[in-house]
């Protein structure tokens, strides 16, 4: 008789559109069953009431996917903690305190996997991998190679991102109406439709290509953020700002998107950066639009037609 | 000539005015947070950033105006906005066409406060650095002294705004001080100007304790001078946040400060494992630890926006109800309306007026 899987839910809202080639195939491989939130349930009104008004979007709607895993009854629910990914950036203070923040608020909930992502701590981590094996009944040597496994996945499929080259070369076959957009802001905010009313998709039925930060090579943004004058110790934002610095400096690109969250401090903060260094390398077409629960689809729709109507203009004009 | 400002918060000015000035540069204290500063604010700071950010760029233009060429300014490397001010501030400034430089000091790192110093002032010689540094210290402590002898007086003195008499005078003559020498006694005279002043403790006076941001809670023009309205109501009033604890927080070479550090964050850890940046962890904390001190109620006092202080804010639900102490949470930007938030203020202590009955008789 087969044994029945212990049943570990995942909230796909937040750090998870970066790192859920990690997440699956550390699962999978510790021989936990996934369970993952569905965002067509995730109604944002349940989280809404819960968290305060001040809080921003993206941490309101990853309590809608809380809730949803609550409701499928999972073993476990996965909510790791994300201090420092690497030596030098670390992560928004609501992003630190996620976990608590839950666990004040959500009564009742199945045990949280609060895995401590902390670069500077490498042996407690280790040892809390194992710890997590073994609630799945698996021992050391396989939870770490199930861990090193999700390592390898991940960096196969940012590279599978990367690699295309998409910029700059094969731009060349690029339809003469086609637009180039580059969409910036953080990952939840550009893939989560919940989050962003369907942006990409609208953005799609205009005949835009669309390029985001994750196409863009490690190095290159690398590169780009180290020569500011000073650094950027959000490790997201990093991306952002790195990769926005690359855009609008590429002349294939024709206007850039900034996603940002209404209470969100790095947005605030960057939102700004970006529009120094649109000024700074030649004002490129930039728009940003600050989402929060109150705008409209209608409205959305209207100032992305206005900015790409703004756009081809700014082409002709050129051409 | 490099003529040097920074941002106003609070009494701290009259601490950094002194190191400037005994490394022999010259200083321009901008004007306190005022009406004007937040119109320069609103017109050029981005809207969506933290109200200390906002009020600084305001205060830096009214300093520039005033012939200030030099901004120094606090710095850090995250998780909270505070560390990117500088960088933000000089950008827009730089924007608007002021002609200045701006160097950032990280607070938490000793050797980068000395290095800086030295360079902002072109001083040569460490030891006179380190003696300036240290005599400015010194001064804060006295400020700060001082500020817990008003605490304790003005909410019981016979004569109205007596207390804060002693205390301006006394603010002013800590501005005077020229020489390390004049600081020695210096405490006892502050303790004693304070022990002349006639007051009467009624029975079962309130106890509030405050928490929050630290520059919300330290400037009295964004906070609608909070603590002074307590004290009006005949409310002893603490307030957690201290400038030389917050340093000694981040230097740790204090003992006694270390295990307080400790302790707090003991007490804040079933509601909030890590810090977070900010005060965070530590107005979680304090509220635990001024309820077994025996306070009365806690205010929390934040910019709009603010990411620490709002995470600590969607926790304390929980930790009301489990530590049963009344906490009420002021988010503050420049459009609060002082009534608006005074009449919530007065809610708040008419609430706990009647907890408290049954506990102080
Ligand atoms: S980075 Fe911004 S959007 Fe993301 S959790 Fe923090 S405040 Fe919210
Ligand atoms: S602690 Fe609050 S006010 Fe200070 S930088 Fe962070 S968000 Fe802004």
């Amino acid at each position: 008789m087969a044994i029945m899987k212990k049943k570990v839910g995942i909230p796909r809202c937040l750090l998870y559109y970066n790192y859920y080639t990690v997440y699956e195939t550390f699962f999978r491989e510790i021989g936990a069953e996934i369970v993952l939130s569905n965002p067509a349930n995730i109604t944002l009104e349940k989280g809404l009431k819960l968290v305060p008004d001040e809080v921003c979007l993206p941490i309101k709607n990853c309590f809608g996917h809380i809730l949803d895993l609550k409701e499928k009854n999972t073993d476990f629910i996965f909510l790791p903690r994300f201090m420092r990914v690497e030596k030098h950036t670390t992560f928004c203070p609501k992003i630190i305190g996620l976990p608590d923040l839950v666990k004040n608020i959500i009564p009742n909930l199945p045990p949280l996997i609060e895995l401590d992502i902390n670069f500077s701590k490498k042996i407690k981590f280790y040892n809390d991998i194992n710890n997590i094996g073994g609630l799945f009944n698996s021992g050391l040597i396989n939870n770490y190679r199930a861990w090193k496994m999700a390592l390898k996945d991940h960096h196969a499929y940012r590279n599978s991102l990367t690699n295309k080259k998409i910029l700059p070369s094969s731009f060349v076959n690029t339809p003469a109406h086609q637009l180039n957009i580059a969409v910036v802001g953080h990952p939840y905010n550009i893939y989560d439709p919940n989050l962003n009313l369907d942006l990409m998709d609208k953005l799609k039925k205009k005949n835009v290509a669309i390029y985001t930060p994750d196409m863009i090579p490690m190095e290159i943004i690398m590169n780009e953020s180290n020569e500011l004058p000073k650094r950027i110790f959000w490790t997201l934002s990093r991306d952002i700002v790195g990769a926005s610095k690359y855009f609008i400096k590429h002349p294939d690109i024709d206007g850039i998107i900034n996603i940002a969250s209404f209470a969100c401090g790095p947005d605030s903060i960057i939102g700004e950066l970006i529009s120094f260094l649109v000024k700074e390398y030649g004002k490129k077409p930039y728009l940003l639009l600050i989402l929060d629960e109150h705008t409209g689809s209608a409205g959305l729709e209207t100032r992305i037609e206005a900015f790409i109507e703004m756009i081809r203009m700014v082409k002709d004009r050129n051409s | 000539m490099p003529v040097i400002t920074f941002p106003h918060m609070g009494y701290v000015y009259i601490a950094l005015k002194s190191i400037f000035k005994t490394l022999g540069g010259e200083v321009v204290v901008p004007p306190r947070p005022n009406k004007n500063t937040i119109t320069l604010a609103s017109k050029y700071a981005p809207e969506l950033v933290c109200l200390p950010l906002k009020i600084n760029l305001g205060n830096f233009i009214e300093a520039i105006n005033l012939g200030a060429n030099l901004i120094v300014t606090g710095g850090g490397e995250g998780p909270c906005r505070y560390g990117y001010y500088g960088e933000i501030q000089r950008r827009i400034l730089k924007d608007l066409g002021y002609d200045f430089d701006l160097v950032m000091v990280n607070q938490t790192k000793g050797i980068e406060i000395i290095k800086k110093f030295k360079y902002i002032t072109k001083t040569k010689s460490t030891w006179d650095t380190l003696k300036a540094l240290y005599f400015g210290w010194n001064k804060m402590k006295l400020i700060e002294l001082a500020e817990d002898n008003l605490r304790a007086s003005r909410p019981f003195e016979m004569v109205e705004g007596e207390s804060e008499r002693v205390f301006l005078k006394i603010l002013q003559e800590i501005d005077n001080m020229k020489i390390l020498k004049e600081i020695k006694d210096f405490s006892g005279y502050i303790n004693e100007s304070f022990s002349k002043i006639n007051i009467e403790k009624k029975d079962g006076y309130l106890k509030i304790a405050i928490v929050g941001e630290v520059f919300m809670v330290l400037e009295p023009f964004v906070n609608f001078n909070i603590e002074k309205r307590l004290a009006e109501m005949g409310i002893f009033v603490d307030r957690t946040v201290k400038i030389t604890n917050w340093l000694k927080r981040v230097w740790l070479f204090d003992s006694e400060a270390r295990s307080e550090i400790k302790m707090i964050k003991e007490l804040a850890k079933p509601y909030l494992k890590e810090h977070i940046g900010g005060e965070g962890i530590y107005s979680i904390g304090q509220s635990i630890l001024s309820k077994a001190r025996g306070y009365d109620g806690v205010i929390q006092i934040a910019p709009f926006t603010c990411m620490p202080e709002i995470v600590a804010y969607s926790i304390f639900p929980k930790v009301m109800q489990k530590e049963k102490i009344p906490v009420l949470s002021l988010f503050l930007d420049e459009h609060s309306v002082e009534t608006g938030i005074m009449t919530r203020v007065e809610a708040f202590v008419d609430l706990i007026k009647r907890q408290g009955k049954n506990k102080h008789q």
